[in-house]
């Protein structure tokens, strides 16, 4: 049976802050499969991982075994584990095992490794500042300019500088940068070295990077030093003849930790003042361009107007410049594109915003001029360029909407259904409708039947006979009435010679309403006759003659007041008594 | 005088309300409005096997169908509401939302131009809204048919001769929406209540089938024998399917 084993270790337990070590995994007979290391807390790998394989044969006995290596550094103090890995093998996981690892401040430093430089710190004034140990090697930051404006661009370069032949770069750490947008030359750098001299020295200088960085903020901006670690082939002269003569001395290899300069920009706003109101964040030197694809369109045809800026400056930066469209029209948000070069100078190129536009009414529309501004830091004032503006022939039905407002129609963002009715208490239905119900069809029957009697009833319904005689007779009855309701109001007042002559007037109107009895031809004979035709009893007539003659002697006659409402009454009676006889 | 003036007021009450007693519907309401929709529709449910015919209760109802997915029951009770008052514009509404979520799409020939129009005019009135218009309109005739009689400018008398025929005519428009919505009302229709259902060409499960229609589609019914029912859908579609896997859009 062979051995199996998964195991961790470390080339050293207690390291210092930064210091690279190894770490690696030995797997005996065991299959390399689903190899997983735990995250590494408080560790960063620097390297690796590094595959090795070795098979071995002893006593007829096969064994095999795996490594994986990796190089890690720490990254602060204190006491950290790292984490079992673990594979899978015959359908079970296998872990390894775990390791403490003791990290200080400091150098702990190993093998032939000499110390870093954490102290003597050598500020090279700005713009170039650098940190060297011994000034053999040192990296340094460079920017073109130290106090810019808000969103003019800045050039960084970094270089490795070293006085030694042979130099390897085994890591190097840039800042992040806060409240600025730093990104890369386009152009490749290139990083081999080359010889200068430096301050009446001979050193190899590389280029490790080349950058643009635009700040974002006003204030300080501050670029932290870059950390790097070199190692470096130190030819030492040993005295020995032998040595000295064939390799110019002897060789030992080297670590160093490199750390530039921190550089602070100061960074100026923008004024506020003059800032014209189309002022979109551009810092620089640009030109406006703007294009529409067609001047004449259908409505609900598309068009494209296309805004243009080139030039130099914060071109990433600059946002779309605000455009006021016809209210009619629908307009998309811009396509943008860039076209744009970092160069070690800034950032030169253009900005395209590409609006689609669809008019939805016919009619001639003028968009613009368009607008757009920038701050030019060499001149220290904005600059606001302005475009022709641009006509637009929209064929198609015009709609009237003289009032050009910002409003929008409401649309719906979601759908749902609505809400119930929240009545507590709800009416049950009877299931009657009121159409075609009983009801429903008398009301509307009734109309007609209505008309249709109208029609048949109409002469006696209405009078509108041109016959005067008739209308009197139909008349007589309620102006008689009227008179004897005189009558009582003079009763009632005591004037006697009033009432009778209101009673008598009643009478006498009556009969020539009634019977045709002219007031001149009025007399006992001719009443007596003309009622006793139309068939009314004779007792009848004796008492409106007795009535008339009361009242004929009540104006000549002394008072007698007892009889004055008898009278009143009887006429009443007599009038009601004939009216029946002559509708009986 | 006073009498009369009761009779009416009565009357004016039941063509606005309908006569009917009151149930509350309080406690299924909370529960919807708590978003507790299951529950909400079995309560509802429950007052519907009851018995109880109610608009309002259909349509919430329907709501809480439409709310746990069931759409074949959230369409048949919108329906049954609709039924109950076609003026009703949320349940209208609601339906046509219901119908989005449906398999099988149904062409809206209400949308367009003069059907439209004609449609928003239908219902801007109930069925007896209409036919209390009518009436209305045929009282205001015999009023200006007696005026006629009443008054003695002759110019006035042909005017108001003239009014008293005019006015049938919104009396008869009135009549001709009333009697649209009545037709409406009658027609037999039927919401598919099963997930999915063959209709055949002939009352008979081994003849072809023609189509395939999906739950919560409604059907107008054009004839009934035995266990079939023919049906046209969207109205030229027409063939025959089994009644049981249908819901009539039926109010007790």
């Amino acid at each position: 049976m062979q051995a199996q084993s998964f195991n961790a270790y470390v080339s050293k337990s207690k390291v210092a802050v930064g210091e690279r070590f190894k770490l690696t995994y030995k797997l005996e007979n065991l299959p390399l499969k689903d190899f997983r290391i735990a995250p590494l807390e408080g560790f960063s790998i620097v390297g690796g991982p590094y595959q090795s394989q070795s098979t071995t044969i002893i006593n007829g006995q096969f064994s095999q075994s795996f490594e994986v290596s990796y190089y890690i550094s720490a990254n602060k103090t204190g006491k950290f584990t790292i984490q079992p890995a673990s594979i899978s093998a015959n359908n079970s996981i296998i872990k390894s095992n775990a390791i403490e690892i003791e990290v200080v401040e400091g150098n702990v430093s190993a093998g032939n490794n000499t110390p870093s430089s954490s102290g003597n710190m050598q500020t090279v004034p700005p713009p170039t500042a650098g940190n060297s140990s011994g000034n053999d090697a040192y990296i340094t930051a460079t920017a073109n300019r130290n106090s810019v404006y808000e969103g003019e661009p800045i050039a960084l370069t970094i270089q490795l500088v070293s006085a030694y032949n042979s130099v390897s770069l085994e890591e190097i750490k840039y800042p992040e940068i806060k409240g600025g947008w730093v990104q890369d030359v386009d152009d490749a750098v290139d990083t081999r070295f080359r010889q200068e001299i430096v301050n009446g020295k001979r050193l190899n200088v590389a280029t490790l990077r080349k950058s643009i960085l635009i700040p974002q903020r006003s204030g300080q901006l501050i670029f932290d030093p870059v950390t790097a670690r070199i190692l470096v082939q130190k030819v030492i002269r040993t005295g020995n003849i032998w040595d000295d003569f064939f390799y110019g001395g002897q060789v030992k290899e080297e670590r160093l930790n490199l750390k530039s300069g921190k550089i602070t920009f100061n960074v100026l706003p923008l004024p506020e003042e003059n800032r014209p109101a189309s002022f979109t964040n551009a810092v620089g030197k640009f030109t406006l361009k703007v294009d529409i694809d067609k001047t004449e369109l259908e409505a609900n045809d598309a068009a494209t107007l296309k805004v243009t800026i080139a030039g130099e400056g914060n071109l990433m930066l600059i946002e779309k410049p605000s455009i006021v469209f016809p209210n009619s029209f629908e307009v998309y948000d811009p396509q943008v594109n860039d076209k744009y070069k970092i160069t070690s100078t800034g950032v030169t190129g253009s900005k395209t915003f590409e609006y689609l536009i669809i008019p939805r009414n016919g009619g001639n529309y003028t968009i613009g001029p368009i607008k757009f501004s920038y701050f030019d830091p060499k001149q220290k004032k904005y600059i606001e360029l302005s475009s022709d503006s641009i006509k637009l022939k929209v064929n198609g039905t015009v709609v009237a909407n003289p009032l050009v407002s910002a409003n929008r129609e409401v649309e719906f963002v979601g759908q749902d259904i609505r809400y119930i009715d929240d009545k507590n208490e709800v009416r049950t239905w009877d299931g009657n409708y009121f159409f075609r119900s009983a009801l429903y069809f008398i009301l509307t029957i009734v109309p007609f039947l209505l008309i249709a009697l109208i029609l048949v009833f109409r002469k006696k319904l209405f009078f509108y006979s041109k016959n005067p005689d008739e209308i009197r007779i139909k008349k007589a009855s309620s102006v008689a009435v009227k008179r004897l309701k005189t009558a009582k109001k003079m009763l009632d007042e005591n004037q006697k010679d009033a009432y009778f002559e209101e009673i008598n007037k009643a009478l006498l109107q009556y009969l020539r309403d009634k019977f045709g009895i002219e007031y001149a031809a009025i007399n006992k004979d001719r009443i007596q006759e003309t009622l006793q035709q139309k068939s009314i009893p004779k007792e009848l007539i004796e008492r409106l003659l007795a009535v008339l003659e009361s009242c004929e002697m009540a104006r000549f006659a002394p008072p007698g007041n007892e009889a004055q409402t008898d009278i009143y009454n009887e006429t009443a009676d007599i009038i009601t008594t004939i009216e029946k006889q002559l509708f009986a | 005088m006073k009498k009369y003036f009761l009779i009416l007021t009565l009357l004016l009450k039941i063509a606005i309300e309908g006569i009917g007693k009151t149930i509350s519907i309080a406690d299924p309401n909370l529960l919807y409005s708590e978003g507790k929709y299951e529950e909400a529709y079995s309560m509802y449910e429950k007052l519907i096997k009851q018995g109880i015919v109610s608009e309002v209760l259909y349509y919430n109802l329907a709501n809480a169908a439409y709310k746990t997915g069931r759409y074949a029951e959230a369409v048949l009770n919108y329906k049954k509401a609709l039924r109950i008052n076609p003026k009703n514009s949320d349940a209208r509404f609601n339906l046509k939302i219901t119908q989005q979520m449906l398999i099988d799409k149904k062409t809206d020939y209400t949308e367009v131009g003069l059907s439209k129009i004609l449609h928003t005019i239908r219902y801007s009135l109930s069925m007896d809204g209409w036919a209390w218009l009518q009436i209305l309109w045929l009282f205001l005739a015999v009023f200006s048919f007696v005026a006629v009689y009443l008054v003695s400018q002759i110019q006035l008398k042909k005017v108001l001769f003239l009014l008293s025929f005019l006015f049938l005519i919104p009396a008869g428009i009135s009549f001709g929406f009333a009697q649209w919505q009545f037709a409406e009302l009658h027609t037999p229709e039927a919401v598919i209540m099963s997930s999915s259902v063959n209709v055949y060409s002939e009352p008979s499960e081994n003849s072809t089938v023609l189509f395939i229609l999906h739950g919560g589609s409604s059907v107008d019914i054009i004839q009934s024998k035995d266990q079939w029912m023919k049906i046209s859908f969207e109205g030229e579609k027409i063939g025959w399917l089994k009644a049981e896997n249908t819901a009539l859009v039926q109010i007790p």
